[in-house]
């Protein structure tokens, strides 16, 4: 199955990405958001905020066919 | 040496000096400001009369070595809200007043009409200086004609044109480290109210900066050194808000579906990548402007930047998320370049960015000009400095705009224009928005925080659940920081390294000779949230007040397609803690 992963800030400059591009990846039914980090090459430990279409997600989350993922280090502001 | 408060009659142009009294011992910034308006303003006086206040406080650690010390509060009853404000900023002049022994400035009365005054602020004396040269001027033109007559060292707090037109979006402006005015105490109009006393600027004279005295000072400066460790180990306050400022958000809030966009009609926007935090970085590093800025002399999260323009000339400093929200993808504009243009604009004119965006937005809504018209909305900001009829509108805020124009989108609360995300995808901070004793004030619980961005702990941002817990305990810490004069991004430390608390107890107990333990912060806090609400109350505040404007409940948001569901009755549950204030408010609403 086909999903897209976007990447933002300094997880973008590690893993050589451009920031908030769509990229494509495919992978089996089950994947984990992990077992996606790991294929496009970020590491885990350095993701704080995942979301799955928009939703909030965690890292042992499943992902579905055509899902649309974000991730984001430890991020603030106000 | 005995803490000070100078009093400033503009009625009678005489400066005094009052030793601190015991009652404000501890507090300071919002928690001085709010007291002494509690005690001495009356609750149901025009807030552009001459019984109002406009009071300058440093925090209880200001003019110290603690880092983030260098936030400057401004208080007095609001002429936007029509209740109790403390806006606070960053720049020199909190650790400059904190080095003096100043505790706060309080300027009351009103000057004849027609004349404008400059306040000199030095150790052991004040003066009130007749200027007509700077009448109508905008905060940078002000701040170099000061420099001009002082010198570069001096502390500059402004009005600009907006200020002196009683604008009831006009902020306050104070001068950074590097001399740009851009820091501005900006929410809730008290830019108008000092315009209202005749007074145009104040001045602090002095050089010393971390002059303040200690009970301890060697405690104290241990406990600072480590706590600018800890800051710089977290994450968020030393990597990512130093890379990419605050706003480093919009992605963030952008994939989150909780961007407002166009007014409040989505929660995604298309074009905001090139209004993000990563390109503001990039654009800064090509034209040689700078990140990783501080705002204040003791700062070490240095959130701030210098942003240049395509001629790698400075153009603002700094450019910040709610400011490229509420003047970008509120308005529909993704031209980065565009906001901060506009950016300087409202710092010159002296007028809130947020409040100024959501009012452009919302005259957007009302079709003088379409949505993503960069120029016509900086013609439309333009208009305020000249003080046309309609500028003087936009000027006005978001809710005068909206009512001039017969618009129902109108996301304000207490009249206060709603920040850069969105109450119906966030409901924590929605929860803020509706029940903050200043209106809608993200700033005030900052609950995206545990919504969005997993600092400690997570609540489902969907769901109203738990939502008024976590608003509740973040108001309560929060008006704690603001009473140290800390700035609010220690919470993301705070949040997430246990060692926090106790340092910053080790500072307060150091620096006072006081015994606080963890008991004594959120006690402070507490006090100072139910002096608000009481003084809110007396002013003719009910808990009608405390309420998201109806369409957040009736008009789902995409993508999510959710409305803002946190029940009535649990948002009235907020200040659990101030029961007797609530009881008392129909008592005090017959006296006022």
């Amino acid at each position: 199955m086909r999903v897209k992963l976007r990447v933002y800030a300094n997880l973008a400059e590690g893993a050589s990405m451009d920031v908030g591009d769509n990229y494509d990846f495919h992978v089996d039914p089950g994947t984990t958001i992990a077992q996606l980090l790991a294929k496009a090459g970020i590491n885990r430990r350095d993701v704080r905020i995942v979301m799955i279409n928009n939703n909030q997600a965690e890292l042992n989350s499943t992902i579905q066919d055509g899902d649309e993922v974000g991730v984001f280090p430890s991020m603030g502001g106000a | 040496m005995t803490d000070r408060i100078l009093r400033v009659n503009m009625t009678n142009l005489q400066t005094t000096w009052q030793d601190l009294p015991e009652e404000y011992k501890m507090l300071g910034g919002r928690g001085l400001t709010s007291r002494i308006i509690a005690n001495e303003v009356p609750p149901g006086c025009h807030p552009l009369s001459s019984s109002n206040k406009f009071i300058v406080a440093p925090g209880l650690l200001g003019g110290t070595t603690a880092p983030q010390s260098g936030r400057i509060s401004i208080g007095g009853k609001s002429p936007l809200t029509g209740g109790i404000k403390e806006s606070n900023a960053g720049g020199v002049i909190a650790q400059k007043l904190g080095s003096l022994g100043i505790r706060a400035i309080v300027v009351e009365g009103k000057a004849p009409a027609g004349e404008l005054y400059l306040l000199e602020v030095m150790e052991n004396e004040a003066r009130l200086v007749k200027v007509k040269d700077l009448a109508g001027k905008g905060c940078y033109e002000v701040t170099d004609a000061i420099w001009d007559r002082y010198d570069k060292k001096v502390g500059v707090l402004t009005i600009g044109p907006a200020g002196e037109m009683c604008l009831t979006s006009a902020g306050v402006s104070v001068t950074d480290p590097n001399g740009s005015p851009g820091r501005f105490a900006g929410r809730g109009g008290l830019g108008a109210l000092l315009g209202s006393k005749g007074l145009k600027a104040i001045v602090v004279l002095t050089d010393k900066t971390f002059e303040a005295h200690y009970y301890d000072e060697e405690r104290f400066k241990a406990a600072a050194k480590r706590f600018v460790e800890v800051l710089r180990k977290n994450p968020v306050s030393g990597q990512t808000l130093p890379a990419y400022g605050t706003n480093g958000l919009v992605n963030v809030i952008n994939e989150a579906g909780a961007l407002p966009t166009r007014n409040f009609r989505e929660g995604r926007f298309e074009g905001a990548e090139n209004v993000s935090g990563e390109r503001m970085a990039r654009l800064i590093k090509e034209r040689g402007g700078k990140t990783g800025h501080p705002c204040h002399p003791g700062c070490v999260i240095k959130c701030s930047n210098i942003y240049n323009d395509k001629n790698g000339d400075v153009l603002v400093s700094p450019l910040e998320y709610e400011t490229v929200w509420a003047l970008g993808p509120h308005c529909g504009i993704d031209d980065l370049d565009a906001i901060a243009s506009m950016n300087r604009l409202c710092n010159d004119i002296g007028v809130d960015t947020i409040e100024t965006g959501g009012a452009v937005g919302v005259a957007m809504e009302a079709g003088l000009i379409p949505f993503g018209d960069a120029q016509g909305a900086i013609g439309l900001i333009e208009q305020i400095k000249q003080g046309t009829p309609l500028g003087r509108i936009i000027g006005s805020g978001a809710a005068v705009t909206g009512q001039t124009f017969g618009v129902e989108r109108v996301g304000v609360v207490k009249k206060q224009h709603i920040t850069a995300y969105d109450p119906r995808a966030m409901k924590g901070i929605g929860v803020t928005y509706a029940t903050s004793p200043m209106g809608a004030d993200h700033t005030a619980g900052y609950s995206v925080a545990v919504n969005i961005l997993r600092q400690g702990g997570y609540v489902d941002p969907l769901s109203p659940k738990g939502q008024v817990e976590i608003s509740r305990n973040l108001q309560v810490a929060t008006a704690t920081i603001d009473s140290l004069g800390l700035c609010i991004f220690i919470a993301f430390s705070f949040l997430e390294q246990e060692e926090s608390l106790g340092l910053i107890l080790e500072m307060i107990n150091s620096k006072t000779g006081s015994a606080w333990t963890a008991e004594d912060f959120t006690r402070l806090g507490e006090e100072i949230l139910k002096t608000e609400l009481n003084f809110n109350r007396r002013a003719g505040f009910t808990e009608a007040e405390d309420r998201l404007p109806d369409f957040f409940e009736t008009e789902e948001l995409p993508p999510h397609n959710e409305v803002f569901d946190v029940e009535p009755h649990e948002l009235d549950t907020l200040f659990n803690f101030a029961e007797e204030v609530k009881k008392d408010a129909g008592k005090a609403a017959s006296l006022r």
